[in-house]
């Protein structure tokens, strides 16, 4: 499989605006739509064109669909904190009619949005001018019925359900539930369970709060639900474990159905392995049989019927293992990298360091490692594999560890459900690449 | 001799930036010394990490956890081993005598501050609060009342969010303690005690019990309680230069180049805060948790990071 450059959205100059970081990267269930968040609270969404006026070798591109401000700066008066406006999560609910809806979370709300398109507006008022000012009624001598007359397409955003003060810690994981009835959001300690329709109030599913905080060694990291059980979710934690939860089984899901842990390789233990067993991300794969892990070196691919160890595991960058102490230091080990599978589930991707990302072919047990780089954006450039020299010599066009950019980081990562398109986000630009046709 | 050896181990452990001036620095030498020089600095990177991860947005909850268990395990390791022991050891020896050596400490006694900083913030995780009364300044952990109705404070407690906590009332109990320290004499040295658990100190919790939060299970609103802790930027008190100097004595100053690389953003990394602090004028101590004075010490922290 070759990949293409096909677009990239985003500011050139180097200097990043700290509101422009892009957080999350998510299509929609059709892909047609493509939908970023971004530092400063913005959303923006994508859209394929339908019309393929491009000779075959080009898909469709995306353009800009809708803009809008989800979230804004709040203050906590009581603890005298920010609430960042940051969107950690956006996802989309499948369509039931002509709008699209989505959910958009920050650390504290999460907000469902409808996005619709206005392209007919009435003409032809009787009381009513054109403009809009109110006729002389005594001037209105017969009747008319209003037109429907097409207009320029209008994309309007609005927000329909707020869902706020359900969580004291932070919010990092929202997923729509396949009854299309329910959601949870997820933060450090709780799982929450919202019926869409429901503002005021949500269950609590989920509660890992010790009773007393100093006794805190673990954390909520991710949680999603099964995309066909409906009763079925997982949430994963800062010490490598995921927790398989039935909601049939109780109200409060605080015992697991199942636990899924790899033990420990003793020959790779140190102070950092913990830190370095953190998932950062879990996703269930399309057919609902298996889900990936993301920690910081690795992407691991669980059976769920399997809880003593995973049946794939695929490495990141292995060749940071030896500089976790550094990685440590500036930060960089507690980067929160994301995963994703492609449509039939045979490959899965992630991002790494220096604008790299990594693609795994399950069945062939190939990788490659490409790069999203401006150098790279020429209309439908084949990107080049890239390969890191962990020591030793280093050949031509490989690039060594210590000349790796750690800036440039790719956490958020997304794949089109059904073709060979993804969406790649580095610190403020989202890059679009589309397989080799022909 | 062994000092420049120790800067050498130093910078090898956290490279400048991301290129290495060569691959002979790269592996630490061997031998035991070496790895607890290693644990040592690993140590006190991670308590830098902690105490100074409060800056005006809430800190990331899951990183303070995985830091918390990595100075856990640290403390752990030198405990099994004896070296734990023998710190606590030089530093009760260290409190009686004099000051702490103004100059460079010797390489391999750890400094007098660099103790205080593991030994009371690990002691905070493991074991509760001494009775107070049996004197030095190893055995009393700060913010720990004498009254048996409130719990221990650890890293964590500024997490409390949603239960009941009344401010006011707490924080006078730590107003009453911090005056009536008849055991620590020398107000430098309270100074010092309190750099590491200034950050952490919270009122205490009224009632902490599982219960109010079992009460919000099911069909109900999960309320947040009044939790009234207002930014704990109040209670940092910046210690004298020369203990701060003496702490991070080894420190390599490129790490802060390095951090204004890397960590781009409005907030301060941990090692601007650290440069603001030993270049500004120290904070004035807020012993009673007046409203009006956190907030013009907030506005000075802000004067802080919006001059720097």
């Amino acid at each position: 499989m070759q990949w293409c450059f096909s677009q990239v959205k985003g500011a050139i100059d180097d200097d990043v605006a700290e509101a422009d970081i892009i957080s999350t990267v998510e299509f929609n269930h059709t892909g047609e739509l493509l939908a970023t968040g971004d530092k400063g609270g913005r959303v923006v969404i994508f859209q394929q064109e339908t019309e393929n006026k491009n000779p075959p070798q080009f898909r469709s591109e995306y353009n800009v669909y809708s803009t809008f401000q989800s979230h804004e700066p709040e203050f906590d008066y009581l603890k005298s904190l920010e609430i960042e406006e940051k969107i950690n999560k956006i996802r989309w609910l499948p369509q039931k009619n002509a709008a699209q809806f989505l959910l958009s979370t920050n650390d504290k709300t999460i907000k469902l949005w409808k996005i619709s398109e206005r392209d007919k507006r009435p003409e032809g008022y009787n009381l009513k001018e054109e403009d809009g000012r109110y006729k002389d009624p005594n001037s209105i001598t017969k009747l008319q019925v209003p037109v429907l007359i097409p207009m320029d397409l209008m994309v309007e955003a609005s927000p329909r359900r707020v869902f706020a003060n359900a969580h004291t810690y932070h919010i990092n994981s929202i997923s729509v539930n396949s009854d299309n009835e329910t959601y949870l959001s997820a933060d450090d300690l709780r799982i929450n369970l919202w019926n869409l329709e429901i503002t005021d109030r949500s269950f609590n599913i989920v509660d890992i709060k010790p009773a007393n905080m100093e006794e805190l060694t673990e954390v909520i990291t991710a949680a999603e639900f099964h995309p066909h059980q409906c009763n079925t979710f997982v949430y994963s934690s800062s010490k490598g474990t995921i927790r398989m939860c039935d909601m049939r089984a109780s109200a409060l899901c605080d015992r697991h159905t199942k636990l899924f842990e790899e033990p420990e390789d003793p020959s790779n233990r140190s102070f950092f392995s913990e830190i370095i067993s953190s998932i950062s991300d879990v996703k269930f794969s399309h057919n609902g049989r298996y889900m990936m892990t993301r920690d910081y070196l690795s992407v691991k691919i669980w059976d769920l019927n399997m809880e003593s160890r995973p049946v794939e595991t695929y490495q990141v960058h292995e060749y940071l293992r030896s500089k976790l102490c550094s990685l440590y230091e500036n930060d960089c080990i507690f980067d929160k990298f994301e995963c994703c599978w492609n449509g039939d589930d045979s490959v899965v991707m992630t991002g790494s360091y220096n604008n790299f990302f990594r693609m795994f072919e399950r069945g062939h047990r190939r990788d490659v490692t490409l790069e999203a780089s401006r150098e790279n954006s020429k209309p439908l450039q084949v990107l080049k594999p890239r390969k890191v020299c962990a020591g030793g010599k280093r050949k031509k066009d490989e690039i060594s560890v210590d000349s790796l950019d750690f800036n440039k980081k790719i956490l958020h990562t997304a794949w089109h459900p059904q073709d060979n398109i993804i969406a790649v986000a580095t610190t403020n630009n989202l890059y679009i690449f589309q397989d080799k046709v022909i | 001799m062994l000092k420049s050896v120790r800067l050498k181990k130093a910078r090898t452990m956290f490279p400048k930036g991301t290129k290495r001036k060569s691959p002979e620095d790269e592996a630490p030498g061997p031998g035991p010394l070496s790895y607890s020089l290693q644990r040592q600095s690993l140590l006190d990177m991670s308590l830098i990490k902690l105490q100074l991860c409060h800056m005006l947005v809430e800190p990331d909850l899951c990183r303070s956890v995985l830091i918390a268990n990595t100075v856990r395990q640290i403390q752990e390791e030198m405990s099994e081993d004896g070296t734990w022991q023998r710190m606590a050891l030089a530093l009760a020896q260290g409190a009686q005598g004099p000051q702490g050596p103004s100059g460079l400490a010797p390489p391999l006694t750890p400094s007098p501050e660099r103790l205080v900083a593991s030994e009371l913030l690990c002691r905070s995780d493991l074991k509760p609060a001494p009775h107070r009364g049996e004197g030095g300044l190893e055995e009393r952990a700060p913010g720990a009342p004498d009254s048996p109705d409130s719990p221990y404070l650890g890293p964590f407690s500024r997490w409390e969010g949603d239960e009941g906590e009344e401010g006011e009332e707490g924080d006078s109990e730590e107003a009453d303690e911090a005056d009536s320290e008849d055991s620590l004499s020398d107000p430098e040295e309270e100074v010092r005690e309190h750099t590491v658990f200034g950050t952490f100190e919270i009122k205490p919790p009224l009632a902490e019990s599982r219960g109010p939060s079992a009460e919000n299970r099911g069909p109900s609103a999960e309320s947040r309680g009044p939790s009234v802790e207002p930014a704990r930027l109040c209670d940092i008190r910046a210690p004298s230069d020369a203990a701060l100097e003496e702490l991070f004595s080894d420190v390599d100053p490129s790490y802060y180049d390095l951090d204004t690389v890397l960590l781009q953003g409005p907030k301060m990394g941990p090692y601007d805060l650290l440069e603001s602090l030993s270049h500004s004028p120290a904070l004035s101590p807020a012993p009673t948790a007046n409203c009006r004075s956190d907030i013009n010490e907030l506005d000075h922290i802000m004067e802080i990071i919006v001059g720097s």
